[in-house]
């Protein structure tokens, strides 16, 4: 009996049609790597969030601001989230509707500040300075025009910490936001603009359970529920960032929207009853089990009884995979030449590392995996790779980024989303 | 008697004239945050490595890419270390030699190392099916193209870890180079190919003592001399890779060019005696104390009793920093609105987060830092940041790459290096 069990997983069927395709249509003798989509399980994302929530849904733009995704997330009822004003003209060429744009970024300058409200759209205030700075520039807009906006605070709930430190944005001393111990300057600052309409919060997705989530929408919930005695219900919008962690350790999405809809509509009505817009800011749900990195195999090698497979990606588009092992990991699947898929479970195993393109000896997209053996004309898909990862590219070694496809399974055909990085491009980055 | 120690470091004087000499020109005025080098102490260190190791000193692209800065390189004397396809272009457009161009990549795709033979720089083998693929290409070129090559197979010493595992390259089941537990099928190699004229190693830099560099050395001495014997004295070029960590706690450059130099003079004096060409690839040594990086603050606030000042440096740039805290800790230097130091030595000192301008809760380029009171009109320099910083640079939250300057010594003027990423090139990037 074998005790060593294959992680070259199992996946969805669309995958395996997908690299199939891919090869059969020579795309890897140009390509040494690409993305794949499916966009109709984006689709399906989409529309199990509208249907679940009413109100808005946005897309967070930081977690896969590719042109011709964000159109789709248009052509699907989404709105757009953004963190930066990089991320807000991406938005606006995209071609977001200015009253679905919802800018928030802890560090917006004058110049960007200036820009946003001359634009109208929806804008969260990250800290009392930043409001000096917007009051100052409202006060000098027309009555109506001050009327049409529609601005909120961010509120830091200053909850416990979840799983990842790194992604806890409503701890006490997170760097997000207005900390809830100021609540005096938060109503004083509610009362003075009656363009604060909204109220925003974000304490992280993953790593977070349900609860934890919902235990700080309740205590920014009771503030906002005193401010607006207060004001006559001045407080309309109710903006919730993140909430919904992905499942990285199989092919089910688990949590659902549905679930989390649920749990929402059963703990916090007032979001689901006309009393709010309930605005919500997902990414990593819609995006993250939708897309897979596929790479050839260009090298195989023993040392040191590990065997290595030298693969082109790693550390240029995973980053957290790679500088935060063993945190991050992505499950794999090893393809033979012709696309077939190679479960290992009657082959002979073997520990593998799935070495990346990058010049230091961490780029290792999988350490000391259980695999069937690794060839030379093999393929490897990365697993969940959706959102997050062509977003925060790294050009060290200049790495070319790869093209996006998306396999669509009614026509069984592949539909080029983006280009892959061109040398030139590259170039003229460092030039 | 106050017990704390400011962490707003002293620094050399350039670095100080340099900070105001931008905002007396204005600089921040357009730009948030800009890279600022000292090239005199880049052209010192070329100059101190091309004295003491006879031969030929290469510079490795993959710390630092940026055009101007590979021209600069090329006029104090230096080759340079190629660590993809991407940087050999880079470097040809710099202008570098072909005869002085080290191409080192784990994987080298066929059509790479067609273009690379063909070009005739040095070409340093990371595997046997790599060597395979050459083998051919190579028996296709004329006698005389075959005797004008000069390639090397990358031996991995198998020794131990330094401080660093991450970046360990020469360990017993790193993914770089040929294990030491290959020596039959490595002197096989030399045996069958005469244009296998070279040898390289490289076990890493940064946390190896110079012993530990200097041990792996001789061991690949060993290997060479017994060859040579074979062969009659077949390899006449060495190349060595890394070698010398950076001192990133102070100002002081430790250990030193010369000090690496008698080492190996002493340990390996074959290297000296005009029994081969030297070949070294340092990266880090060159280029990292020589820059710096400074942001102006743009907000701050107080939660949880945590001072927090928000910068335009986090992430984007100093990717190992933030993603591996607290391993890459980086010194910082606080300045007033004016460009005068504050060490907060009379002030006062706060715990205090620098936060970076990036989306998530540990884009934090310094954490729990004892800093003097750091204002809105402050700045913040951070240091040693001169390489791997922008080779590395992350698209996350589409934030733009800085403008970089030269800070002359001499006239006291600042040059432009490279103009700043602009919008367009980024938005390009995504669409």
């Amino acid at each position: 009996m074998n005790p060593l069990i294959s992680e070259s997983v199992e996946c969805l069927d669309w995958k395996k049609k997908a690299i199939q395709k891919s090869i059969d249509s020579g795309a890897f003798q140009n390509e040494p790597y690409l993305m794949l989509y499916n966009l109709d399980e984006f689709r399906a994302l989409a529309k199990e969030a509208n249907d679940n929530f009413k109100g808005l849904q946005t897309v967070a733009v930081k977690c896969n601001p590719v042109l011709n995704l964000l159109k789709e997330a248009i052509n699907n009822g989404l709105g757009a989230e953004v963190a930066s004003f990089g991320e807000l003209q991406m938005a606006e060429r995209a071609g977001f509707d200015k009253s679905k744009i919802i800018f928030d970024s802890p560090i917006k300058t004058i110049k960007e500040l200036e820009y946003a409200l001359n634009l109208g759209c929806i804008i969260n205030v990250d800290n009392f300075q930043e409001l000096e700075i917007i009051e100052k520039i409202i006060n000098a807009f027309t009555i109506e025009k001050q009327e049409s906006l529609s601005l909120g605070l961010r509120i830091n709930p200053q909850v416990g910490v979840g799983k990842f430190e790194d992604l806890s944005t409503g701890v006490p001393t997170s760097k997000f936001g207005i900390a809830m111990e100021y609540k005096d300057g938060i109503v004083e600052a509610y009362k003075r603009n009656r363009w604060l309409k909204a109220v925003h919060l974000h304490v992280g997705s993953q790593g977070y359970e349900m609860e934890e989530t919902i235990s700080a929408i309740e205590k920014v919930m009771s503030l906002v529920e005193e401010i607006n005695q207060q004001l006559d219900g001045q407080i309309k919008i109710f903006n919730i960032g993140g909430g919904l962690p992905i499942n990285y350790n199989s092919e089910t999405i688990n949590p659902t929207f549905t679930q989390y809809g649920n749990q929402l509509k059963e703990k916090l009505p007032q979001l689901f009853d006309g009393s709010f817009l309930l605005i919500t800011e997902f990414g990593r749900a819609y995006w993250a089990k939708c897309g897979v990195i596929v790479s050839k195999v260009e090298y195989t090698k023993t040392s040191g009884h590990r065997n290595i497979a030298i693969v082109h990606v790693g550390g240029n588009i995973c980053i957290p995979t790679i500088y935060q092992y063993p945190v991050w990991k992505l499950r794999v699947s090893i393809f033979d030449g012709k696309g077939e898929f190679k479960s290992g479970l009657n082959d002979d195993l073997y520990q593998t590392d799935l070495a990346g393109p990058l010049c230091f000896a961490s780029d290792l997209i999988a350490k000391q995996r259980i695999l069937p053996l690794v060839k030379q004309s093999d393929y490897v898909m990365v697993h969940d790779c959706g959102a997050y990862l062509y977003s925060s590219y790294s050009h060290y070694n200049l790495r070319l980024a790869p093209p996006i496809y998306n396999y669509n399974s009614n026509l069984d055909q592949l539909e080029i989303i983006k280009k892959g990085e061109t040398m030139e491009q590259k170039i003229e980055f460092f030039s | 008697m106050n017990p704390l120690v400011s962490e707003s470091v002293e620094c050399l004087d350039w670095k100080h004239k340099a900070i105001q000499k931008c905002i007396e020109k204005g600089i921040f005025n357009d730009e948030p945050y800009i890279m600022l080098y000292n090239l005199e102490e880049f052209r010192a260190k070329a100059k101190e490595a091309n004295e003491n190791l006879k031969g030929l000193q290469t510079m490795a692209v993959k710390c630092n890419p940026v055009l101007n800065l590979l021209k600069e390189a090329i006029n104090n004397g230096l080759g340079a270390e190629v660590a993809s396809y991407g940087e050999l272009i880079m470097a040809e457009r710099a202008g570098f030699e072909p005869s002085k161009i080290i191409f080192d990549s784990p994987i080298k795709t066929k059509k790479e190392l067609e273009y690379a033979l063909n070009l005739g720089c040095v070409v340093n083998v990371d595997n046997f099916q790599e060597l395979e693929v050459i083998e051919k290409i190579i028996s296709g070129f004329s006698a005389e193209k075959q005797a004008s090559l000069t390639l090397g197979l990358r031996i991995n010493p198998q020794v131990d870890a330094g401080k660093l595992e991450d970046l360990s390259t020469g360990v017993p089941t790193s993914k770089f180079g040929i294990g030491m537990e290959y020596r039959d099928e490595i002197v096989a190699a030399y045996k069958r190919n005469s244009w296998l004229k070279a040898v390289h190693l490289h076990i890493g830099s940064q946390g190896f003592e110079m012993d530990q560099t200097v041990c792996a050395v001789e061991k690949v001495m060993t290997l060479v001399k017994d060859i040579n014997v074979e062969l009659k004295q077949q390899i006449s070029v060495f190349n060595i890779g890394g070698g010398l960590s950076v001192n990133f706690d102070t100002e002081v450059t430790t250990p030193t060019f010369t000090q690496y130099a008698n080492q190996l003079k002493q340990r390996v004096p074959e290297l000296f005696d005009g029994s081969f060409l030297l070949i070294t690839e340092f990266g880090r040594g060159y280029w990292a104390k020589c820059g710096v990086i400074v942001s102006t603050v743009e907000y701050t606030k107080t939660s949880g009793n945590r001072n927090i000042a928000i910068v335009h440096v986090g992430g984007n740039m100093c990717v190992r920093t933030i993603y591996q805290h607290p391993i890459w800790k980086l010194r910082v230097s606080i300045f007033d609105g004016k460009g005068q130091f504050k060490d907060g030595e009379q002030d006062g000192l706060y715990v205090t987060d620098l936060a970076g301008p990036l989306c998530f809760a540990a884009d934090l380029i310094a954490k729990q830092r004892l800093l003097p009171l750091v204002s809105q009109s402050d700045y913040v320099m951070v240091h040693d940041c001169g390489a791997y910083m922008i080779s590395a640079y992350s698209h996350y939250n589409l934030r733009l790459a800085p403008p970089i300057y030269n800070y002359n010594i001499n006239t006291t003027e600042l040059e432009l290096v490279k103009k700043g990423e602009t919008i367009q090139q980024k938005v390009d990037f995504f669409s």
